[in-house]
């Protein structure tokens, strides 16, 4: 189940191949029905230029597949960085003469180090931001009312998608709805216990679409801080600042492309590592 | 009706069904989707409007006389720029630019203003804004496109060199002192048969722009430090000499 993106869509050919590379369950074309007059996070997903995929297993496997071979190391806390090494806070420390933050702005310009080379990358950091998404994995038992839609963008009030997840499968074990919150309902009650915005947003979600959509059999909730970048708003292209001694330190992610979204952060990945790769690095 | 506007009107028919492997890494394709009168402040002008595959932006021709089937026709490539072409900003010397080219067209009785829709040198009006700030705080033109992750010039002429074609110049002299519009029109088999420099004074705004685009981008006349003349360039645009000299 996904309780963040719902499903991948673009144009690009490499991010394309990249989705067909993956050896998982897709659904081609993924929303199918789309009801509602709000506006989607990215106002342009549903242009005709754009294929759409739904991964049946969850977007997160096209995650996995994309970092297959890598040596990544979780449960460890990246204290500080500055330029040579990356600090964790367990008291160890890595060389590290090149370095890649893919995090979303705000964490970003906190690691990034203090050196004067990294002044305007700084500035420029400053004029970025990223904005926070509350949500709300509710399931129902299959006997509960079926959406008839896949996605619906609310044409008002504080919920700005609800996913028809369980539409995503053909044997649903319940019926599964992800309420997100819009950007400005997910910062007025980012500080809020989550019960409270949990109870606000299934209150709202039975006023769309009936009293039962209330009343869930459990809800999941999960609260992003820094949910995704404000679409349109990211630059052109990832940054690779160089520092002396042949070191650098290198911006990448959904902010560093003209688009964003899955494809602009996979995109800035792409241009990045072809950078620091090219043989005059 | 006279000759030149019913040989651009043709070209609207001719391109209506046309399509192409593309232009360029983007294989851009464009079509001639409309012809109009445009008197203006210059002189009196057609627009040539193209549609192209790639994106929603509308490039345009500025043309006058006959060029349909033309050589030697004096063409000038224009990048948009909202500040400078609309808002008459002396941060850069764009406006100067267009004004001097459609007059000078206008005088010379044929040539075509290609308007190219790549604000900012290809980054956008939202990066050049930001690029702008960045020079505010001290770095020059092309260190402001490189911090943003730019190059110091984004344009794609592949755009450029279909309208040429959709235009059918069969060779063009281009109003330039930048050696890159060159060299991308060459790629793509346009003939140039010519360069004509495009030149204008500097402002007490613009002076180390003028002076960036010379000594770095390689704009040709325009760096602070002293050039050979080109004896091979024609002089086309006022006060070109005494800037050259």
């Amino acid at each position: 189940m996904d309780h963040g993106v719902a499903f991948l869509h673009g144009s690009d050919a490499s991010f394309l191949a990249a989705i067909d590379a993956l050896d998982a369950p897709k659904l081609e074309g993924w929303p199918f029905r789309i009801e509602g007059r709000g506006v989607p996070c990215q106002p342009d997903t549903y242009t005709a230029r754009d294929r759409r995929v739904a991964l049946t297993e969850g977007i997160s496997s096209f995650a996995k597949h994309l970092a297959d071979g890598l040596d990544i190391r979780t449960g460890v806390t990246v204290a500080r960085i500055d330029g040579e090494r990356v600090f964790l806070d367990d008291g160890a420390s890595l060389a590290a003469p090149h370095v890649v933050l893919t995090l979303p702005v705000d964490p970003m310009a906190e690691l990034l180090p203090v050196l004067p080379e990294l002044d305007t990358a700084r500035t420029i950091l400053g004029w970025l931001g990223t904005v926070p998404c509350l949500a709300l994995l509710a399931a129902y038992d299959l006997h509960a009312a079926e959406p008839r839609f896949d996605v619906l963008y609310p044409d008002d009030g504080p919920l700005q998608v609800i996913v028809h997840d369980s539409s995503k499968r053909e044997r649903p074990r319940h019926r599964v709805l992800v309420l997100q919150a819009g950007v400005r309902a997910s910062r007025d009650w980012l500080a809020t216990e989550p019960q409270a915005w949990q109870a606000l947003m299934l209150a709202e979600a039975g006023r769309l679409l009936g009293s039962w959509a209330a009343s869930p059999s459990w809800v999941a909730a999960h609260r992003w801080r820094y949910a995704r970048f404000p679409s349109g708003a990211g630059l052109g292209a990832p940054l690779v600042i160089r520092l002396a001694g042949g070191r650098s330190v290198s911006l990448a992610g959904e902010a560093f492309d003209a688009h964003g979204g899955v494809q602009g952060a996979f995109l800035s990945g792409e241009r990045l590592a072809r950078r620091l790769l090219a043989p005059t690095h | 009706m006279n000759e030149n506007e019913s040989s651009l009107e043709q070209l609207v028919h001719h391109d209506a069904t046309h399509e192409c492997g593309g232009f360029g890494a983007h294989k851009i394709c464009v079509r001639v989707v409309g012809v109009a009168s445009l008197p203006t402040r210059y002189g009196d002008f057609r627009i040539v409007a193209f549609w192209n595959n790639r994106d929603g932006k509308d490039h345009v021709a500025i043309v006058k006389g006959d060029i349909v089937g033309g050589q030697d026709v004096p063409v000038r490539l224009h990048s948009e720029c909202l500040t400078g072409d609309a808002l008459g900003s002396l941060r850069c010397d764009c406006r100067d630019q267009l004004e001097a080219s459609l007059r000078k067209i206008d005088e010379l009785g044929r040539g075509a203003v290609l308007y190219l829709r790549q604000e900012g040198r290809g980054i956008g009006l939202m990066n050049k804004v930001r690029a702008y700030a960045l020079q505010d705080r001290g770095l020059d033109t092309v260190d402001a496109n490189l911090a943003l992750g730019f190059r110091d010039d984004e344009r794609d002429y592949a755009v450029a060199a279909h309208m040429i074609f959709s235009l059918k110049l069969r060779s063009i002299q281009l109003m330039t002192n930048n050696p890159n519009k060159l060299a991308q029109l060459a790629e793509h088999g346009v003939q140039i048969t010519g360069r004509l420099p495009h030149i204008l004074p500097a402002n007490e705004h613009n002076r180390f722009y003028l002076a960036t685009k010379g000594d770095r981008s390689g704009h040709l006349g325009l760096g602070s430090k002293p050039r050979l003349v080109e004896q091979s360039d024609r002089v086309l645009v006022e006060g070109m000499s005494t800037a050259e000299d």
